[in-house]
């Protein structure tokens, strides 16, 4: 992923979620829905707008422009990547990935490196945009059509995350989702449902279990 | 910086060497004492990337702008990049 697109971005891509409040509203509600807690990473935590509804200590992004928003919103910036976490193992109580995965050159990579640095029976959030939701396809089809972030990005559905979730010795505990409206529809504001069908942000919330 | 290891190998503790403080330290260097390699903070960010992503001119500029505070092992050994073969006098 050419992240210098981000470095160039990093204003933008903050200014959206400000322009577009229940937008916002929606998916930070999600995100606090999931009662994450203790000493806690973000991976990809972007500009921070969105991870910091966690009580997020520590955020991780290869971008400096956008570590300097994320500073302002009291989290410690690192600049480093997903796949090769600078962190001694066992040491967070929870990692977040809010949009993350699509932007990742190895997104089970990051998984096992999310596995290691956790306690045993830490949780990892990831949040995704699925790929068949009304918001993960009209961003497939701006990728199409050049788009700076995400012509980069690659969509999953909700099914592959929790694969790849379960596939490295992750349980998959509860599924907070949002936005069930489309992108063309007037926004409102949602409470998260725990049933993902026809939303469109869906945050999976998995324990660490065993061995990788 | 107790949280830290090297991206790389993964080893702990790494050593810490601040050349400017305010509150925070706003520019230094971090060390893993296994694999020599060296990472920068500047601007009060750490800089932990793997090899490949990083620019090998801003940080042989990095080097060559602390060397007097840098030890020697880095200037000569260091990893990705190091100033050996330049005078370092």
């Amino acid at each position: 992923m050419p992240f210098r697109v981000f470095n160039e971005h990093a204003e933008r891509y903050d200014r959206w979620y400000r322009e577009n409040p229940l937008i916002f509203e929606c998916e930070a509600k999600a995100i606090r829905s999931l009662n994450l807690a203790g000493m806690g990473l973000s991976i990809g935590v972007g500009t921070g707008i969105l991870d910091s509804q966690a009580p997020v200590e520590i955020g991780i992004d290869p971008s400096i422009n956008m570590l300097k928003f994320a500073s302002k919103r009291g989290v410690e910036p690192v600049q480093a990547v997903a796949e090769a976490l600078p962190f001694r193992s066992e040491i967070f109580d929870f990692v977040l990935m809010t949009a993350t995965l699509p932007f990742l050159d190895s997104p089970k990579e990051a998984v096992l490196e999310a596995w290691r640095v956790l306690h045993r029976g830490g949780f990892l959030a990831v949040c995704i945009i699925p790929r068949d939701s009304g918001w993960g396809r009209e961003y497939v089809r701006k990728a199409k059509g050049g788009h700076p972030f995400y012509s980069h990005a690659h969509f999953y559905t909700l099914a592959e995350v929790k694969d790849l979730l379960e596939n490295c010795s992750f349980k998959v505990m509860e599924v907070k989702a949002t936005l069930s409206y489309t992108p063309s529809e007037k926004p409102r504001l949602e409470e998260p449902s725990t049933d993902p069908t026809g939303r469109s942000f869906v945050c999976i919330k998995a324990v660490k279990i065993s061995s990788a | 910086m107790d949280l830290l290891a090297c991206p790389i190998d993964k080893y702990y503790p790494l050593e810490l060497y601040v050349f400017e403080e305010r509150e925070e330290i706003v520019e230094g260097l971090i060390v893993c004492p296994k694999c020599l390699r060296w990472y920068p903070i500047r601007d009060e960010i750490p800089e932990l990337l793997p090899d490949e992503l990083r620019n090998k001119k801003e940080e042989l500029s990095f080097l060559q702008k602390w060397k007097d505070k840098i030890p020697r092992k880095i200037l000569l050994n260091g990893k990705p990049f190091n100033l050996s073969g330049e005078d370092l006098r």
